[in-house]
């Protein structure tokens, strides 16, 4: 299991542990309550069978920012699903800032993927999540994708599971797309509101932004897309994580 | 007042119960809108069957386990808001939920543990506690009211073949029945069904938006 956990030291930087798995953590840069850590893939990823289990724990009153290097490609299962866990703890005021790399669930995979968050009072998370069926020229394998984001209490933040298929694609889960791009706020509401999409949004710039206002504080930016590179998520991403995350 | 639990299921079902339900058309005209061709309507039933009904019905079946038992219903209804992302599906559960309510009101005076706000599949639930209906026919009338919502509203936007809807009602129908064991089985909150449907909820947003529409859901 790879594990990423950063917890506030009285004096001095932020004590940062890292446990590499099948994905290697690598620190950036660590400063007072804050940290900046590389996720790095340590092989061909994901191939029938495999687990991927990442822990991350970012302690009261800290800031992890997480980026990816290179994304994830979940292959041919060959009878044996893969999987891959997330599971995220939050202390009292942490912040987690996951800039993830596309998902690709390649023709053929069969892959379960759970992203469990636990919420601590005033914390807050913004993550990108890619789903992407299938490399170009491909339909994509299947993919069960669950959230499960509660508070500290247990009180339900948002609960997802999404059952894709590349050979079976149905209308109104992702319609003919291949690509689910989401940009996940949570513990805290989106403060400006991108322009909401009118009329005809099958544009040259392809699907406008939906914004999707949970009845707990969080908000999430999705587009449905053909093309990862025209979704227009990484630009709600910056403008959301340049409201919420300090610079510094 | 006691009627039998047929005559109850009928009458819910009834798109002439005066609860405003016409307003609705399940995301419909903004999803032709967007791009899916009448001829797919049956498709969208049977995704909607998979996900947004049996959250729904899930809804439904739990608010009449716990409001027989007179047990709060605040959790549940945080379960089933976190399982329903789209703030226009909320508002619009919220406003038929409403309608229901007052329906209920002045059938059973006194007697529903819903609040003012509750959405629609809680409200229902909770009918079901004092009037008689049980889980596995609660979820159906749910299940039924979602594709007859569609298909109304497809007579209107796209019009056709009216048997052909009646027919599409049907389908839907059968294509959820595998679900009403487990859904009518449900006694904890926390197990309520969440499958996700983005394009659904991408529709519903926009048609709360939707310049000169027909249908406000």
């Amino acid at each position: 299991m790879t594990r990423i956990h950063l917890s506030a030291t009285p004096s001095g930087p932020a004590t940062l542990r890292l446990v590499p798995g099948l994905l290697q953590p690598r620190t950036i840069s660590r400063g007072v309550h804050r940290a900046h850590v590389a996720l790095v893939a340590g092989g061909a990823m994901l191939l029938g069978g495999d687990h991927v289990h990442v822990e991350i724990e970012v302690g009261d009153d800290c800031a992890l920012e997480i980026q990816d290097v290179g994304g994830t490609v979940a292959y041919e299962s060959r009878g044996a699903a893969s999987r891959m866990d997330v599971t995220i703890r939050l202390g009292e005021r942490a912040h987690l800032l996951w800039r993830a790399h596309p998902f690709v669930v390649t023709d053929g995979a069969d892959v379960d993927r759970a992203t469990r968050l636990e919420m601590g009072a005033h914390s807050a998370v913004l993550l990108r999540e890619t789903l992407v069926l299938g490399r170009s020229g491909e339909r994509g394998g299947r993919l069960r994708s669950a959230v499960r984001a509660r508070d500290r209490d247990g009180t339900a933040i948002f609960i997802e599971d999404l059952a894709l298929d590349g050979t079976r694609p149905r209308a109104g889960v992702l319609g003919p797309h291949r690509i689910l791009d989401s940009a996940m706020l949570l513990g805290r509401r989106a403060e400006a509101e991108t322009p909401s999409p009118r009329g005809d949004r099958r544009g040259p710039a392809g699907p406008a932004p939906r914004l999707l206002h949970l009845e707990r504080p969080g908000t999430i930016a999705r587009s449905l897309a053909m093309d990862a590179h025209s979704t227009g998520i990484e630009q709600i991403m910056d403008v959301w994580a340049s409201e919420t995350w300090d610079k510094g | 007042m006691n009627v039998p639990s047929t005559t109850l299921a009928m009458m819910l079902a009834d798109s002439r119960l005066p609860i405003g339900a016409h307003v609705s058309s399940n995301a419909l005209e903004a999803a032709l809108l967007g791009g899916l061709s009448p001829g797919r309507i049956g498709e969208y039933l049977a995704t909607r069957m998979d996900t947004v009904a049996r959250v729904e019905a899930g809804a439904a079946v739990l608010a009449r386990h716990l409001a027989q038992r007179d047990q709060p219903l605040a959790a549940l209804h945080a379960e089933w808001a976190a399982r329903t992302p789209s703030r226009a599906q909320r508002r619009i559960a919220a406003v038929l939920g409403d309608g229901l309510r007052r329906l209920a009101d002045r059938l059973w005076p006194g007697s529903l543990s819903t609040d003012a706000g509750s959405p629609r599949p809680l409200v229902l639930g909770a009918i079901a506690a004092i009037a008689g209906l049980g889980p596995r026919d609660l979820a159906r009338l749910v299940a039924y009211d979602d594709a007859q919502t569609v298909v109304a509203a497809a007579l209107k936007l796209e019009p056709g073949d009216p048997r052909q809807g009646t027919a599409l009602v049907l389908e839907a129908c059968a294509r959820f029945e595998p679900h009403i064991d487990a859904l009518a089985a449900l006694q904890d909150p926390t197990l309520l069904p969440s499958a996700g449907a983005p394009q659904i909820e991408g529709w519903s947003e926009d048609q709360s938006v939707l310049p000169r529409r027909l249908f406000r859901a």
